[in-house]
């Protein structure tokens, strides 16, 4: 219960915030009038099923910061309790057809193959 | 209310954690909002309390109410499938996945709602999102400040596209698709209702 009350804290590499203190040192030193401006910075609320996280990125797309919370997943089990259903059974079936269709993707890729194989091996031979 | 909450928190701490970080404040230009998508969450604007605990995208309770819907459709063609009768016009087959659904199952179960569909002056007050919608309604505004104005009330095109009320010809919603997803039988759902669409 306690557990997912936790906001995880995750903050970018060294570099990358060794980099943006320093662009930031350098525009309050060079002031508002001056070209320097502080280091842009865009915030990134994923609202997710399970968990929330928000990801501070630089102008070069590196991670500066990030948090990330899970929350209350309510399953009832009558057809009259509230809250949000996630049915395992319904993704391990969203899961299963997903390595089906790649399985039929790979065997149709193979199938085609062989068989462009077979009729090049077929013409080559017709030709010679 | 977690949920935003939540989305507060995680945006506080990491600011936190940065500032403290490189000892300055750190200011940012903008925030984006991804979101899970066709989750719908039904609220009033008076109160700023959901009717409801959102229903999740992945929630199959609606399956029953997908396949009402797909019966009382009107039949575009006889060639056309009962789940596919509003492909043309949405994109989307009729499924419990989608919004719409989830809508229908809020005006069949949920009293307060109906009750508040009903009256003349609460209806106005009736709000329904995605969750998008739901953090951008609270991020903006107040709910409980003096004129109880609350945020705006908007999403953007690709998640309004996932409810079964969107034409997909002029990007908005459809009164016609509105009347046949949330059914006769239950309170008129009023275009005012739902989030305008950004495009």
């Amino acid at each position: 219960m306690v557990d997912h009350l936790l906001c995880k804290l995750t903050l970018g590499s060294p570099e990358v915030l060794t980099s943006l203190a320093a662009q930031d040192a350098a525009s309050v030193l060079a002031g508002p009038e001056a070209a320097g401006s502080p280091p842009p910075l865009v915030g990134s609320i994923d609202q997710g099923t399970s968990s929330t996280r928000y990801i501070i990125f630089n102008k070069q797309g590196d991670v500066v910061a990030s948090a990330q919370m899970e929350h209350t997943q309510i399953f009832p089990k009558g057809a009259d309790k509230v809250g949000c259903v996630i049915t395992t059974r319904n993704q391990i079936m969203i899961k299963t057809s997903r390595i089906t269709l790649i399985i039929f993707v790979f065997a149709l890729f193979r199938l085609v193959g062989m068989n462009t194989i077979l009729w090049r091996f077929m013409r080559t031979y017709v030709v010679v | 209310m977690e949920i935003y909450e939540n989305v507060c928190r995680c945006v506080n701490i990491a600011h936190e954690g940065l500032n403290e970080a490189l000892k300055t404040t750190m200011t940012i230009k903008t925030v984006g909002i991804t979101n899970q998508r066709e989750t719908l969450v039904a609220w009033n604007s008076s109160t700023g309390q959901p009717y409801y605990n959102a229903i999740v995208w992945d929630d199959t309770r609606t399956t029953h109410t997908a396949r009402e819907i797909a019966h009382e459709a009107p039949c575009v063609n006889s060639f056309t499938k009962d789940s596919d009768k509003l492909r043309a016009q949405t994109g989307l087959p009729l499924a419990s996945y989608f919004s719409g659904t989830k809508l229908r199952w809020m005006l069949e179960n949920v009293p307060l709602l109906r009750q508040d569909l009903q009256s003349e002056s609460e209806c106005q007050n009736v709000r329904f999102g995605t969750i998008d919608s739901w953090l951008v309604y609270n991020m903006t505004g107040t709910p409980n400040d003096k004129y109880r104005t609350g945020g705006i009330h908007v999403t953007d095109v690709t998640n309004a596209s996932r409810w079964l009320l969107m034409d997909l010809k002029n990007l908005n919603w459809d009164e016609t698709l509105v009347g046949i997803v949330a059914g006769k039988n239950n309170p008129k759902v009023p275009l005012s209702t739902l989030p305008q669409v950004l495009r």
